[in-house]
């Protein structure tokens, strides 16, 4: 089951780089730059779909008490991070071209940059948590607050860049069908891609865990 | 006992505590201070009355992770979180208790920083004092509020001093933006018609970081 997403997704990948590069026209103004798009669009919904299942799971967790959803959040969460850092990293590439900067302090940099700090914070709560119960019960916690804060955080953001003045308006896009097309493929392919890293991270946390108790029933039989 | 009498419990528990002797307060006020004292070092005058609210609240709010640190971190060293536990009350009651505490330090570290800040900033809200202190008063409630919570959280963790700050800093960014651009209302830097945006703004991130951290506060808690 998962080699066969493995699969899907590393054919997925490579239609998409070749739409992105080939079957995509040039976009009028931006040019060849504006390709970076269809990989940075892609990874950032990937993020936040990430996140939302590292929230969901978190919730049930809390329920049934399932360590699988556990790790399903774990592996997710660590996923969703690699997604977050490819968006912070495509963007400044695309924006320094067409923006004439790396870094600007608009709503959706600087909420994506909160974003990947909370994130981060629920991977450093589970690296400092060595009990496996206690780990998923706190680490649950965080990714259900984490997530309900991320809107707040979006307003907050939104409020303070209306006050001050907006140096660089992010425009729309006037996309042609090609490229909505591409947009489309390169976001399922990497979607196939997010499903195929968190199983695999997922399988690989509950073969460490299960190692790690194994160890201990042979410390305790010695 | 009325839910509000079993909050005072637990917070006079943590008050008494700390009148006798462990000095989490002064080592908070010393700390804001000395955040203050070094921000007036890195920052020109010239531009230091534009950044005045930034540099008070910083002070604030890291000094603050001080005493969060202590609120869970002293009750694991002594094993009274035992106590805490076996005391026949709702968990939502202990985070409540908790929190007044925190809010009480704070208040109290507060208190007398700001007003010395006023004094070296050479600034200060002049008539609009009582809208200071409203927002000083809802502003640190969502700092201790989504802090309280985060600290008991950190307490768990091997070495959760350390953990905190990272855990608790990225939740507290609408609070510390709400906080700083009211400021910037109260010392004259902008109108006050941001002010009432942000405070109605910063009730709303309370709201949502007491109801919730309340209700996952068992989930906290259980060992």
């Amino acid at each position: 089951m998962r080699k066969t997403i493995g699969i899907a997704a590393f054919v997925l990948l490579i239609l998409a780089q070749l739409a992105a590069f080939l079957y995509a026209p040039p976009e009028r103004t931006m040019g060849d730059v504006q390709r970076i798009f269809y990989f940075h669009v892609a990874s950032a919904w990937n993020a936040f779909l990430a996140f939302f299942v590292v929230f969901l799971a978190g919730v049930l967790y809390l329920v049934n008490r399932d360590r699988r959803l556990d790790s399903l959040a774990a592996a997710s969460a660590e996923v969703g991070v690699v997604f977050t850092t490819i968006v912070l990293v495509t963007g400044p590439l695309w924006a320094k071209p067409v923006w004439n900067t790396y870094w600007t302090w608009d709503v959706r940099l600087t909420t994506t940059l909160i974003l990947w700090f909370i994130y981060v914070a629920y991977l450093a709560i589970r690296a400092a948590v060595d009990e496996p119960d206690q780990r998923a019960r706190l680490a649950s916690i965080f990714g259900i607050l984490g997530f309900i804060d991320v809107p707040v955080v979006f307003f907050s953001i939104r409020w303070w860049r209306s006050i001050h003045p907006v140096l660089i308006e992010p425009g729309s896009m006037n996309m042609s069908s090609p490229m909505v097309a591409t947009l489309i493929l390169s976001v399922v392919a990497f979607t196939v891609l997010y499903v195929y890293l968190t199983l695999y991270v997922r399988d690989w946390l509950e073969i460490k865990e299960e190692l790690s108790e194994a160890k201990d029933r042979l410390r305790w039989t010695m | 006992m009325g839910f509000w009498q079993q909050v005072w419990v637990v917070s006079w528990k943590d008050l008494r505590a700390e009148a006798r002797g462990h000095a989490a307060t002064a080592n908070m006020m010393a700390f804001a201070l000395i955040i203050v004292v070094i921000l007036s070092f890195a920052f020109d005058a010239a531009v230091s009355r534009q950044v005045l609210p930034g540099m008070l609240w910083a002070a604030v709010f890291f000094a603050g992770t001080l005493g969060l640190n202590r609120s869970f971190a002293a009750e694991h060293a002594e094993g009274g979180l035992l106590g805490l536990l076996v005391a026949p009350v709702d968990r939502a009651v202990i985070f409540a208790g908790k929190l007044t505490a925190n809010l009480i330090f704070m208040f109290v570290v507060e208190a007398v920083t700001i007003p010395v800040f006023c004094l070296l900033g050479n600034a200060g809200p002049g008539p609009a004092w009582p809208w200071l202190v409203l927002l000083v008063a809802v502003g640190t409630l969502g700092f201790a509020a989504a802090g309280t919570v985060l600290a008991a959280i950190a307490s768990h963790a091997r070495s959760g001093e350390m953990l905190l700050p990272v855990i608790l800093f990225p939740v507290l960014v609408p609070v510390i933006i709400g906080c700083v651009q009211a400021t910037r209302s109260v010392l004259g830097l902008a109108g006050m018609g941001p002010y009432w945006t942000w405070l109605r703004f910063l009730v709303a991130y309370d709201l949502l970081f007491t109801a919730v951290p309340a209700l996952l506060f068992e989930y906290v808690l259980e060992s």
